[in-house]
């Protein structure tokens, strides 16, 4: 396998657009890309563009067709990938594929998305047969994604303790991150009070503890060594990746699952675990040698669980790191710098993508504003509904 | 006037014996909610799956209070802020529900047990839901 290289990173900001249309917001990201790698669409052999696919073969996300039709058609690869919303961390897997095999020196890894306002509904056209899952959570029981997420963090009340205090300073820190970040889409910090003011969604989870939903893209260029060297140190190596689904057993009710079948010794969220065990296997390194972690704070519970369950710290420890300032920028282990899906809003096929333009900002010392110190390796992970996962890990 | 399931083959509900229908599997052993089209234990190769009806009874296994309505797709016609679990029904398998429980008697570790409810009415017939109630309440 040949050693893939990111070259450049691009993003158009985060917001709601409603006048922007996607293939419109998708070109922005890969402009500026490549602008960023010092490269043309003509040195491009591939894309690969992250969509989603929903119980029923249903979907939404970007068609990558679209944007070379609108801007480049030179016959190279294009390849759309499912993944709901770690469908950017998985394009980007099949992009550091394409490289490291040697079919191709340049490829692009794009995602774009526009959301509709509100819950993140039901796409149309399904059997709506009683084996889907997300048919029967909508019609059935009107289960909302933050109503999974509360769930959680109730249990974890229950587990370890947390108080609403704690899972409220989850949010303070996000957005303490977010505002000297220029691209994040909320940019004001909040107080425990705030908070914990801020409308009861589903208890225990308040409106300022819970991702709202954006619109946003992002676009990474991977390369092999022959234009990594032409960049010279502006190139970060790949240094692990990989694409992961659950393991039978897992205790989580999965979104869209209403049901879950726990088997002893099998780890919660295991799609997300699974991807990040294996990127680390391939980076060959441990978690001390981590500087940064960008998850996905869907809510304020996994900015306190995803760190336990990836085995960074105990469980149950989390709390008090964060209490102590250990997970803010100049901690023990930064979450999230960037201000994370509660400072952006998930848009979500493109969200894995955004974070991997976050590490690489970090690692070259371009994070403005947010910029946590002397970031030698920087590592991420995102989970996508139906039991996806997906972790990259670069490395200056 | 006819009474019919929210999801035709989400449950059993005969003469108001309620019971969930799941499958289970002959070979592994595990139970599947709703019914499933395969099983998914890697290591179970030639289990076939038999509609089977779970147990009614369990308990909370964690919960929550939704306080924003649902998209239009929710059948629950009289909307207003409830509670949602999910509740152990046995070790391995623990399933999503709508809790007809008042607000402050939720608790991990509540026994509960399954019962109907409608959720909206036609105008020739009911469209009943599945819900879980303290055990010893209805
Ligand atoms: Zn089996």
């Amino acid at each position: 396998m040949r050693q893939v290289y990111v070259l450049g990173a691009g993003a158009h900001s985060w917001g709601k657009f409603p006048e922007i249309d996607q293939v419109s917001l998708a070109r922005t990201a890969i402009a500026e890309a490549l602008n960023d790698a010092d490269l043309t669409w003509r040195d491009v052999e591939g894309l690969v563009a992250a969509s989603s696919r929903f119980e029923g073969g249903m979907g939404w996300g970007l068609h990558g067709n679209e944007i070379l039709q609108n801007t480049s058609e030179a016959g190279i690869a294009c390849i759309n990938v499912g993944g709901a919303c770690a469908a950017g961390g998985i394009a980007f897997t099949t992009a550091h594929a394409l490289v490291a095999s040697g079919q191709y020196d340049c490829v692009i890894a794009a995602g774009a998305e526009r959301m509709p306002k509100g819950f993140i509904a039901r796409p149309p056209g399904g059997m709506d047969a009683v084996n889907d899952g997300d048919y029967v959570r909508w019609k059935a029981l009107g289960a909302t994604n933050p109503a999974y997420w509360a769930m959680e963090a109730r249990r974890r009340q229950h587990d370890h303790g947390t108080s609403a205090e704690t899972f409220a300073k989850a949010s303070v820190l996000m957005h303490a991150n977010a505002v000297g970040n220029k691209r994040a889409r909320y940019r004001k910090p909040c107080t425990v009070e705030e908070v914990l003011a801020s409308p009861e969604v589903a208890d225990p989870l308040h409106l300022l503890e819970i991702c709202a939903v954006s619109d946003g893209a992002a676009a990474v260029v991977l390369g092999s060594e022959h234009f990594a060297r032409r960049l010279g140190e502006r190139a970060l190596r790949v240094a692990g990746c990989a694409a992961a689904t659950g393991s039978f057993g897992d205790p989580a009710v999965r979104i869209p699952a209403v049901s879950a079948n726990p088997r002893a010794g099998v780890s919660h969220t295991s799609e997300v675990v699974n991807s990040v065990d294996r990127a680390m296997r391939m980076a060959g390194i441990e978690h001390k040698d981590i500087d940064l972690l960008e998850i996905a704070d869907n809510s304020v519970w996994q900015v306190l669980h995803w760190p336990e369950m990836l085995g960074f710290v105990e469980a149950g420890e989390a709390d008090h790191m964060l209490v102590c300032g250990e997970f803010g920028i100049d901690g023990a282990l930064p979450i999230n710098p960037s201000g994370g899906f509660l400072s952006f809003g998930e848009a979500t096929t493109a969200q894995a993508l955004l974070q991997i333009c976050e590490l690489a900002w970090q690692l070259r010392g371009e994070a403005e504003g947010h910029q946590v110190e002397n970031a030698q390796i920087a590592m991420s992970a995102v989970l996508g509904l139906g039991a996806n996962g997906a972790s990259v890990i670069l490395q200056k | 006037m006819t009474d019919i399931p929210v999801i035709e083959g989400l449950f059993a509900d005969d003469n108001d014996d309620i019971a969930l229908l799941g499958s289970h599997c002959t070979g592994c052993g595990s139970d599947y909610f709703p019914e499933a089209v395969g099983c998914s234990d890697p290591d179970c190769t030639d289990g076939e799956l038999r509609r089977c009806e779970l147990p009614t009874t369990g308990s909370l296994y964690s919960y929550s209070w939704q306080n924003y309505q649902p998209p239009p797709l929710f059948a629950l016609e009289q909307w207003k802020p409830y509670a949602i679990g999910t509740v152990e029904l046995q070790p391995g398998l623990r399933v999503l529900a709508r809790l007809d429980i008042p607000r402050e008697e939720l608790r991990i570790g509540l026994p509960v047990e399954l019962g109907r409810d409608v959720m909206a009415k036609g105008g020739d017939g009911t469209i009943s839901g599945y819900v879980f109630r303290q055990e010893g309440t209805s």
